[in-house]
């Protein structure tokens, strides 16, 4: 019996021992796989970069001997961004490869501050091109940018138009000259007069946030008789092109972006009614509802920029599951690029059979999901 | 037929033209979706050159020469659009709208020229129905045309030029305005989904310009050919 405290103090160290030795291997093995995920996130990222340089690469040899990319402002302005705002960083110090399409983009600054070598897709032409100039960095292009600016801002349906408040249409912007307006050129816009530093104070935001607010499927903020309550967006106001006025993919995200540029914050019940609809249809195997992969890379660069902005590096679906959304987005691009670099859609619809649009789109996207 | 001065024999049609392009415009204007003023200009311009080709007095316009007729009733329909300017939207830049009355003036010249020299041919009546049934066939050729196009893949050329044929493509790059992306277009043909490029104005002119000088000359190939014969008295003529 006298041995006894012995053998229990014995067993007792035992345990504890035990106990030890069992958090030990637990906190080894977490930090195992810990290395592991991150080895495995370093190998992914390295990758996409890889996939983003074969891009840049495929971009190159596409490029026209005037500096453009598909004799077209707006798509040689998304090839420059690629190229700027990519891992690289490549400025205007690289070469002709760089300095060309600025030179080519600048010389199709029109008189009423338009840049554009057609008629037709002037806002849009004009926000991508003003966009890249910024990007860009030099101050050289200021008067530029401040023409595109005052552009954007007069091709904002208002007042000056004939438009009141009341209008569908009201602080929307279209194509240019005169269109209905669209919330993708309206995101595209906002996201230009964000970049170029247009004063928060400036009016516009908040007539453009009254068409935003038109396009969400949100009866609480939309005063349309037609407005559902799944917080998605649709093309414009009373119409979507795929369903009457269904939400979807490319528009959603598009939507998130415009009520974030327009000032509203991530607390703000239209955003969170945005994000809701987007976890509710995550996915990075399609554009949720548009059918056979229209609009696909449209998708996945508004993804990237509105993921981005709004700032979560995880996202819970609909059914509870945690998705990274940059590896998510970086394994579906690098596995959807051609081996000559390029990316394309077999869907032609919007633009999407242009590599060289495709591409640009794919590379600004995974330029965000590398960073 | 007309005994009188041919000229002042237009005033009455042209300005009952003027009218019911106005109405006919301004109603659909305001029932539509676009309260745009570019796209109130554009419908006028295409309301007006249709009816001012149907109201076209050719019976009276013969009596003297038929040619300084047509030219007197394009710029009368060329003018009217200033008319309509002022209705709906003196804010719209005045170059847009001289640009504008110009496309209305030549595209009426032309379609007026063509059924001049083929009712020379034919009679005035078939001409008419002739001329204003290829004017509608190449007007609504993007609508038609579009489901076939999709196959032809991103940005082809025969999307561009079943757009250069079309006579309200005129009015558009006038006015710079893509109709095609306005709500109705937008909504019903597939146009908006691809690429295409409006002709230069350039080209356009050109193009109605050289079918002008056709007709002029083959007018006068007629006349010289058959000097003493009077318009609209073919035997084919019924």
């Amino acid at each position: 019996m006298k041995y006894l405290p012995i053998l229990v103090a014995l067993m007792m160290s035992a345990t504890t021992v035990s106990a030890a030795a069992k958090e030990t291997n637990k906190s080894t093995s977490r930090k195992t796989i810990e290395k592991t995920v991150m080895q495995q996130d370093e190998k992914l990222a390295e990758e996409a970069k890889r996939a983003i340089d074969r891009g840049l690469h495929y971009l190159r040899e596409n490029q026209a001997e005037d500096g453009s990319w598909s004799k077209n402002v707006g798509i040689t302005a998304l090839a420059l961004r690629a190229f700027l705002e990519s891992p690289r960083k490549y400025t205007e110090d690289d070469g002709a490869f760089i300095t060309k399409p600025v030179q080519y983009v600048l010389s199709r600054v029109r008189e009423d501050g338009a840049i554009s070598g057609e008629m037709q897709n002037l806002s849009y032409n004009t926000a991508v091109a003003i966009t890249a100039l910024q990007a860009t960095g030099n101050p050289k292009y200021q008067e530029a940018i401040k023409g595109g600016q005052s552009f954007l801002k007069k091709h904002l349906i208002d007042e000056g138009e004939g438009y009141s408040k009341d209008h569908k249409y009201y602080g929307g912007i279209g194509y240019g000259g005169d269109e209905r307006p669209d919330l993708s050129n309206a995101y595209l816009a906002l996201e230009s007069l964000k970049a170029t530093a247009l004063d928060p104070k400036d009016p516009a935001w908040e007539k453009a946030l009254v068409f935003i607010n038109r396009c969400q499927n949100r009866s609480e903020s939309n005063d349309q008789t037609w407005a559902a309550n799944d917080g998605g967006f649709t093309y414009m106001p009373g119409y979507s092109p795929h369903e009457a006025t269904a939400s979807y993919g490319g528009m959603t995200h598009a939507g998130l972006l415009s009520l974030l540029f327009a000032g509203a914050d991530k607390q703000d019940p239209r955003v969170q009614a945005a994000y809701d609809w987007i976890r509710n249809h995550y996915s990075v195997d399609e554009n949720p509802g548009a059918p056979n992969k229209q609009g696909l890379y449209y998708y996945y660069n508004a993804f990237a920029k509105s993921m981005y902005a709004y700032g979560e590096a995880e996202i819970t679906d609909g059914k509870g599951s945690k998705h990274n959304w940059r590896e998510d987005l970086m394994r579906k691009l690098v596995s959807l690029q051609n081996p000559d670099g390029s990316w394309v859609n077999s869907t032609t619809k919007w633009w999407e059979g242009d590599k060289n649009l495709v591409t640009a789109w794919s590379i600004i996207a995974l330029n965000l999901a590398v960073r | 037929m007309w005994r009188g001065n041919p000229l002042v024999a237009m005033i009455p049609p042209y300005l009952l033209g003027i009218g019911i392009s106005l109405l006919m415009t301004l109603d659909f204007w305001r029932g539509g979706e676009s309260g745009s003023s570019m796209h109130a200009l554009f419908l006028y311009a295409i309301v007006g050159t249709a009816v001012g080709y149907i109201l076209y007095p050719v019976k009276s316009s013969v009596c003297s020469s038929p040619l300084l007729a047509i030219f007197v009733w394009s710029s009368g329909a060329a003018i009217s659009v200033f008319a309509f300017w002022l209705v709906v939207s003196v804010t719209l830049a005045l170059p847009l709208v001289i640009r504008l009355g110009l496309a209305i003036g030549l595209i009426q010249a032309t379609i007026l020229l063509l059924r001049h020299v083929i009712g020379r041919r034919f009679s005035q009546a078939r001409a008419g129905v002739l001329v204003a049934a290829l004017t509608i066939l190449c007007a609504s050729s993007p609508i038609w045309l579009s489901p076939w196009l999709e196959w032809s893949g991103e940005h082809s050329p025969l999307m561009d030029l079943a757009l250069a044929m079309s006579p309200p493509t005129c009015f558009a790059v006038a006015l710079d305005y893509d109709y095609l992306r306005s709500p109705w277009f937008y909504k019903h043909t597939a146009y908006a989904m691809h690429r295409y490029e409006y002709p230069s104005a350039g080209l356009l002119i050109f193009v109605y310009g050289f079918l002008c000088l056709a007709a002029v000359r083959i007018d006068r190939r007629f006349r010289k050919s058959s000097p003493n014969e009077p318009f609209g008295k073919f035997q084919h003529d019924t």
